[in-house]
């Protein structure tokens, strides 16, 4: 019986220890963060009288959350970070975001860490309690830092601060200066041989396209004539015919009405639909849920054309692959319609939360990270070793294989270069001669239309316009696939009319009227 | 009392460290349910819960007038009725079959077989009914073609018309032997006397079944009909209907695949607007106590054996 007894004690005070300990658990993490501030806050006085071009002596470690569940580095390694940590004394400890719910939930637990990289909930970090503004910071720790008015006019919120200045954004002047810099877009990759088995037909319109199409259906029946990467379904199209997507506003007779209202957008789902009518497309398309499902098609050579897709990539693994066949990139747009609005602002910020470490450090990192020097070393590597100026000056010529993922990995070209980077200098990047991409990339620069005053119309979290756009895109989300997948053109024009009215019926005046509000203030920026 | 208390202290210390956890894990939460009547944004932390203003029954409302509320209600409820229909008797059935088999081997093999699918996670068994039923490269589509049976492949996986036999189909396979093993236990707690007796007195198979098996295994039913019932929400016995909708669902298939939980991570978890989703799940758990209350009640009324 005592036996028995000392038994059950000893599970209990066992059960009970697990209890409190696990209740426990969350105070203990949080008061872990201020001994580790208070531990390397002594790092801030020493690190105040190093610049960036002197030596650091120590070197501050800072946790980043990079809230792009894709992004290809998982570590802080290689030849490029490496450099960056040497020049700026900070070394960043990666996060990756799992999937888009853990930022809300880390910034509603209040467990942000130092510094978050994100291309959304960028308003929600845009709060006085939850990040630091630079405009605050900046004079304090970095008196020289200095940012153009253009950027900080694009990056300002509502209550006058800004709290991240985006990277990808460029002005229109800055395009124009430089006439090599290839904005990023979805093209299409065509398998070379099978072409060159039809002939080489005429491919000037969407029309040659669609005639190319059925023939190679009716000639290579087991044969998938098109396919898309899954986040880049019928984008190839959208840009024929100039349109937006996903999100945003355009500008009709001066006021902003919901991208989808485009006069051109019914032509584009009309085309789409064809393509599905046609079998040219396969339904499944629109349920991959992986990124390589589409890859793997074209690499096992059962596509003829992959939309979105980049040809030397292809060619590259099709090479390792030892297959017999490549793809070319199709050099042009098909069609006079063709625009790719830039209404943006930018594409992903630097958020310094509240719950940084080492304020001074952080901000003097992307005072690197933004300047010209930083933004080459990042993006491009090191001048000299792994890239030199081409003669006239215009682009940078690098010396290894930019477009192999691998080669990316081991040495962190590109990537951690984003974090400061403008449109341009990643615009550069692309720039290779030899690439078959970059036709396509300067086809797609001569469509660039600029409108900064429209991309900066944006919803804000927890508002009645944020509600009734994130339901409307929702709504789309279903009913776009009934005119992709409507059995007649005359059933896709009544799906696509009944999609407008419903989008009407769930607010979209409302909406609309705030947003030209917003649109007509911004213009004055501008 | 006192004394009795006192003699059985070391079992109420057990009870004690129950209540104790259901208090902290399960009722101090709860307090979060604020949440669904308030202007919570998630930068305002735990604080924000009680320091937001209220807006009543705003959020309710919002949802009421989601533009596909009524499908989501059709399709929840629905999933959510043809899996207790149809995956309810199955592992009965399958229990019963069992008991029958005399072979030991053969009886193990199929138990062991039949519930190892439990094991597996969704997004496991979501792969694996890709590669079986995908259009352009689906072991059945590639299979059915090659054999002239079917001159389209079927698809599955992407035609809102088969969603819902889909979800209830793949919950059966991967749930049913699972549940079995409940219902074994009970059979195998019934006395052997009584069979022998019936055999006796001529009682064949399925009568021994109907008047000796079925009867004894009553309770057990009803407890777990009950507790299905209350869960039908989320699926009933076998659960996942917001597994399936999520991983299964896609933006082909949606009209008949968004279901009231995916439609709340969507809107509200997923878009930090976690007060939107609160009210959601306020609402399902109103569905589901009346549910289970209702189902106790009828039970009691008509099996006179209830939950409580």
């Amino acid at each position: 019986m005592v036996g028995n007894k000392k038994k059950v004690l000893m599970i209990l005070s066992l059960v009970i220890v697990m209890l409190i300990s696990a209740c426990g658990g969350n105070e203990k993490k949080n008061e872990a963060s201020p001994t580790a501030s208070s531990g390397s806050s002594a790092s801030p006085s020493e690190s105040a009288s190093q610049s960036a071009s002197e030596e650091p002596k120590e070197v501050v470690e800072l946790t980043l959350l990079v809230n792009h569940p894709w992004w290809p580095f998982k570590e802080w390694k290689g030849k490029i970070p490496e450099e960056i940590t040497k020049r700026t004394g900070v070394k960043l400890n990666i996060q990756l975001a799992v999937d888009d719910k853990q930022l809300p939930l880390l910034i509603a637990s209040n467990e942000l860490p130092d510094l978050v990289y994100t291309a959304s909930d960028l308003t929600r970090l845009a709060n006085p309690d939850i990040s630091y503004a630079w405009n605050e910071i900046i004079p304090q720790y970095a008196p020289d830092f200095k940012i153009d008015q253009s950027r900080i006019g694009v990056n300002t919120m509502p209550d006058g601060n800004y709290y991240t200045v985006k990277n990808g954004y460029s002005t229109e002047q800055e395009w124009k200066d430089n006439p090599k810099a290839l904005p990023g877009g979805s093209g299409l990759a065509i398998r070379q041989d099978i072409l060159d088995e039809l002939g080489n037909p005429k491919l000037d319109t969407l029309e040659d396209l669609y005639q190319i199409l059925m023939s190679v259906k009716q000639k290579y029946p087991k044969m998938m004539p098109i396919i898309f990467d899954k986040d880049q379904i019928g984008q190839f199209f959208r840009i024929n015919f100039g349109l937006k997507r996903n999100t945003g506003f355009i500008d009709l007779n001066g006021n902003a009405v919901h991208y989808l209202k485009d006069p051109n957008y019914v032509d584009y789902y009309l085309y789409m639909n064809r393509l599905y009518r046609e079998k040219l497309m396969t339904a499944e398309n629109f349920t991959f849920k992986d990124a390589q499902q589409d890859d793997q098609l074209s690499l096992n050579g059962q596509v003829f054309v992959h939309g979105g897709a980049m040809a030397d990539t292809l060619n590259a693994q099709l090479l390792t692959l030892k297959k017999d066949f490549s793809f070319m990139s199709l050099p042009k747009v098909l069609s006079d319609k063709a625009g790719t609005p830039m209404g943006g602002s930018g594409w992903s910020g630097m958020y310094i939360t509240k719950n940084n470490k080492n304020v001074e450090a952080s901000i003097k990192f992307m005072q690197f990270m933004m300047s010209e020097e930083g933004q080459r070393l990042g993006v491009w590597g090191i001048e000299g070793e792994d890239w030199t100026w081409n003669e006239e000056g215009q682009f940078p010529v690098m010396k290894y294989d930019m477009n192999n993922a691998e080669v990316q990995k081991e040495f962190g070209y590109v990537y951690w270069g984003l974090l400061g980077s403008s449109g341009v200098t990643e615009a550069l990047q692309r720039y290779d001669e030899k690439a078959l991409q970059t036709p396509w990339g300067l086809a797609l620069r001569d469509t660039l239309k600029f409108n900064p005053a429209l991309g900066l119309v944006a919803t804000n979290p927890d508002t009645d316009e944020q509600v009734i756009e994130s339901q409307i895109k929702n709504m789309v989300a279903t009913e776009e696939l009934k005119i992709y997948m409507a059995k007649s053109e005359e059933e896709a024009k009544k799906a696509y009319e009944k999609m407008i009215a419903q989008m009407e019926s769930m607010g979209l005046s409302k909406l609309e009227a705030w947003a030209t509000t917003k649109y007509k203030e911004y213009q004055k920026n501008f | 009392m006192w004394s009795s208390i006192k003699r059985q202290k070391y079992a109420h210390m057990f009870v004690l460290t129950g209540m104790l956890i259901v208090f902290i894990f399960q009722y101090l939460p709860m307090f979060g349910i604020l949440m669904a009547f308030k202007q919570y944004s998630i930068t305002t932390g735990i604080k924000g819960i009680f320091t937001s203003q209220w807006v009543g029954l705003k959020y309710f409302v919002e949802f009421f007038n989601a533009y596909n509320f009524e499908q989501m209600v059709k399709n929840t409820i629905g999933i959510s009725l043809l899996k207790l229909v149809f995956t309810f008797p199955v592992p009965i059935l399958l229990a019963i079959m069992l008991n029958e088999v005399k072979s030991r081997f053969f009886k193990r093999f199929v138990q062991t077989v039949s519930y190892f699918p439990h094991f597996i996670s969704w997004i496991v068994v979501s792969g694996l009914l890709v590669i079986f039923f995908s259009t352009n490269s689906g072991i059945v589509n590639d299979a059915l073609l090659s054999l002239g049976i079917i001159e389209e492949p079927i698809a599955l996986l992407s035609d809102p018309d088969y969603f819902w036999g889909l979800a209830v189909g793949s919950a059966m396979w991967k749930e049913a032997g699972w549940w079995t093993i409940i219902f074994l236990a009970a059979i195998s707690g019934l006395d052997p006397s009584l069979y022998e007796a019936a055999e006796i007195d001529g009682a064949g198979r399925l009568k021994r079944i109907w008047h000796i098996t079925l009867p004894g295994i009553r309770g057990t039913i009803v407890v777990v009909l009950i507790l299905a019932v209350g869960s039908l929400l989320g699926g009933g016995l076998v659960g996942s209907n917001f597994e399936q909708s999520y991983l299964l669902g896609n933006v082909m298939n949606n009209e008949k695949s968004e279901i009231l939980q995916t439609y709340a991570f969507k809107m509200g978890l997923a878009q930090g607007r976690y007060a939107f989703a609160t009210a959601i799940d306020l609402l399902q758990s109103l569905i589901a106590i009346i549910l289970v209350f209702g189902s106790n009640y009828i039970s009691k009324k008509t099996t006179k054996s209830g939950l409580f």
